[in-house]
């Protein structure tokens, strides 16, 4: 009988620390779901004049791994978006974010919750330097018209 | 009942010996180095400007970025710690050249003896050959050869050459935030 319950607690433990990482990446899994918008960026700590953009940088995570992003780049002084669809996933520790359009570069999320998402991640400039670019976005009611999302108006 | 403890106790403590290694490993690798020597059959070489101002980030989710300081040059790959003391990287390799002239790169397993890894310093170890590591980004681009206008004799030359087992070393510094 006490070899059983010492076999048990054992069980229990592994499991139980095995569990607990889970259990925030699929909470992070969970708090990401759907549409979010850009509203401030900063890089290597120097705020970006995001209010300068006419169209807001939008993000949504779908199920089956979907996201849809829509980044505005300005051509010949018109603003427009540059549209993807790719695919998204979380860390177990719900540490990381894999966007597969972005890779190699690792997005790390800092702060999630139903109405915030905060992000960081680092790009490698022309001379070497990595740069550390900041994302602080806000919940967005976004549609999906011909596999681009764009505010619901 | 005593016996049987002692072997759960014992059971236990192989496994949390057994996993330090790489946990430790895993855990102290994920952030930004820089090349700061590299030693060819335990001879120092020494770094070019761009050599020097070569990096690694690498990141925790089995990512890395390599910045060849001689090329400019961004090469992305996977890395894991494998058996405690190695550390396998995909690394590009050169496959060929694409019409502009440009070389076209193929991704190829790498495998390091990681000498010492500490929240500082990184020292990684490869033996292979010359012809691999010309061919190989690790960390900088050397190139394949250039063998026009070469006579038969010279072409062999080479080829005894590049058929050298030689040990390479590479040592990095941890980049502070």
């Amino acid at each position: 009988m006490k070899k059983t319950i010492y076999l048990l607690a054992l069980l229990l433990l592994t499991a139980l620390s095995a569990c607990s990482d889970e259990d925030n990446g699929s909470r992070v899994q969970s708090e990401l779901m759907y549409g979010w918008r850009m509203t401030a960026m900063q890089t290597d700590g120097e705020s970006a004049d995001v209010s300068a953009t006419p169209i807001p940088e939008l993000l949504y995570f779908g199920e089956q791994s979907v996201c849809y992003m829509a980044t505005p780049v300005c051509s010949d002084g018109e603003w427009s978006y540059r549209d993807r669809r790719t695919a998204w996933s979380v860390t177990p520790d719900g540490d990381i974010l894999n966007i597969a359009a972005m890779l190699p570069v690792s997005v790390y999320i800092d702060e999630v919750n139903a109405g915030k998402l905060k992000i960081h991640y680092f790009e490698y400039t022309a001379t070497g330097h990595l740069s550390r670019i900041d994302k602080d976005f806000i919940r967005e009611n976004v549609e999906i018209i011909d596999l681009k999302i764009r505010v619901k108006e | 009942m005593k016996k049987f403890g002692y072997i759960l106790l014992s059971l236990l403590g192989l496994i949390v010996c057994s996993c330090s290694d790489d946990v430790q490993a895993d855990s102290l690798l994920p952030g930004l180095w820089q090349q700061e020597q590299v030693f060819v059959d335990g001879v120092a070489c020494d770094l070019s400007e761009g050599e020097a101002a070569t990096t690694v980030f690498i990141e925790s989710n089995g990512v890395y970025r390599l910045f060849d300081g001689k090329t400019s040059t961004v090469h992305p790959g996977t890395w894991l710690v494998s058996d405690d003391n190695w550390l396998n990287m995909s690394m590009d390799k050169i496959q060929g050249k694409n019409s502009d002239g440009t070389f076209r790169f193929g991704q190829y397993l790498v495998r390091f003896t990681i000498e010492k890894v500490t929240a500082t310093e990184l020292e990684l170890r490869i033996r292979t050959y010359l012809r691999e590591r010309k061919l190989t980004v690790m960390f900088n681009l050397i190139g394949s050869d250039n063998t026009d206008g070469m006579t038969g004799e010279e072409l062999l030359e080479l080829d005894t050459l590049n058929k050298q087992l030689h040990t390479y070393r590479y040592v990095f510094k941890k980049v502070n935030d």
